[in-house]
């Protein structure tokens, strides 16, 4: 797994590549809590290249939605695969996170 | 007689693409599709992170056994551990949340394994916790999955374009190729000749629909031909018999296209 973070103007774009699972979660946690602990409170998670994730990402993804969700914050899923929109989706958390079919209308949105 | 694969590594995290890797082989010898696979993945994955997290409790505290039989369109995987045995009625099934306060830590690994799974079975002695998961599928054809789609240019620049078999996950991105290369080339007037196509999938469905688009967005139009009773009855459950102009010949998907007939 990879991951590119780029602080714009508004809002945070984590780039994430590669395979997301319990060996790798942790350091997406990661990157995203150094997000909000800046003060990002707009996060956007481009899985474009993301081909695998397991719950443990989307734990990772919930626990930083969480966080920003009292400040007035969110975190938006843009791109993500076929795979990943089928363990989200069983999951029961489709609804829990908008979802854009890009990076530029997901940051676009905020 | 089944075909036994067996893995037996240490709990660990890092351990886990190695585990989930082993299994996609053994159900891709059992013939699944690639759907197929990547479920029995996600659910060996959840399984052996709950094992490292709950049973053992921590990293590198004990071994995990993944056991694979197979079968013609039957993968059977076995995973013990000597951890800490569990109930797993226990385990609260996660409610679907519409808002992130709603969503509760745990039990989405199980949830998911038995959403993907056949199958989903604990069984527990003084060896250890055994899980047994099966995956169960309609084998692929034995043949090798031909990955180029016939195209062919006829009259008045219309694209012909014949995929055959299994229109499903496995040979979709081929025609998305063979589409994308099309529409590229500024071509948008395509007929997809369905008469060798004996099953779509949705992930076929929606590469016709991804191409259906761009070709409208070029003013051209992709319209499909030849499809049999059973596979139109696909479109019409899926509702897009009315998004796709569906033609009996190839003659009458010619005529939609325009008037250019000079050969």
């Amino acid at each position: 797994m990879d991951i590119e973070v780029k602080e714009m103007a508004r809002v945070a774009l984590l780039t994430v590549k590669g395979r997301v699972d319990s060996n790798t979660a942790q350091t997406l946690g990661e990157k995203l809590k150094a997000q909000i602990n800046k003060g990002n409170r707009y996060i956007v998670a481009d899985l474009a290249g993301v081909e695998y994730m397991s719950s443990a990402g989307l734990r990772e993804l919930v626990g930083a939605l969480k966080m920003v969700k009292n400040t007035g914050g969110d975190v938006r899923i843009a791109a993500p695969s076929d795979r990943v929109k089928e363990v989200l989706d069983l999951a029961g958390l489709t609804s829990v996170f908008t979802i854009f079919d890009d990076a530029v209308s997901a940051v676009g949105s905020f | 007689m089944d075909d036994v694969h067996r893995l037996k590594v240490s709990g660990r995290y890092e351990n886990i693409p190695r585990i989930t890797e082993f299994v996609g082989e053994a159900a891709r010898a059992a013939g699944l599709n690639e759907d197929a696979i990547f479920h029995c993945q996600i659910a060996v994955d959840e399984a052996c992170t709950n094992i490292v997290e709950h049973a053992y409790g921590g990293n590198g505290k004990g071994d995990i056994e993944v056991t694979c039989h197979i079968s013609p369109g039957k993968c059977t995987i076995s995973v013990l551990d000597t951890g800490r045995p569990f109930n797993p009625d226990s385990i609260p099934e996660p409610a679907p949340a519409t808002d992130a306060n709603e969503v509760k830590p745990g039990g989405v690994g199980l949830h998911l394994m038995r959403k993907l799974m056949d199958e989903v079975t604990f069984h527990f002695s003084d060896q250890g916790t055994t899980l047994v998961m099966v995956k169960t599928g309609e084998v692929r054809a034995a043949s090798p999955k031909s990955l180029t789609i016939p195209v062919h240019k006829a009259a008045g620049d219309i694209w012909v374009v014949t995929p055959e078999g299994r229109l499903d996950a496995d040979q979709a991105p081929a025609l998305d190729r063979t589409l994308t290369q099309i529409l590229d080339e500024g071509c948008s007037r395509i007929v997809v000749d369905m008469s060798r196509v004996t099953y779509i999938s949705s992930r076929g469905l929606k590469s016709l629909i991804a191409a259906w688009r761009r070709a409208d967005k070029a003013g051209g139009k992709l319209v499909l031909s030849g499809m049999s009773s059973r596979l139109y009855s696909v479109f019409d459950m899926a509702g897009f018999t009315q998004l796709f102009s569906i033609h009996p010949t190839m003659d009458a998907a010619f005529n939609t296209l325009g008037p250019t007939q000079s050969k």
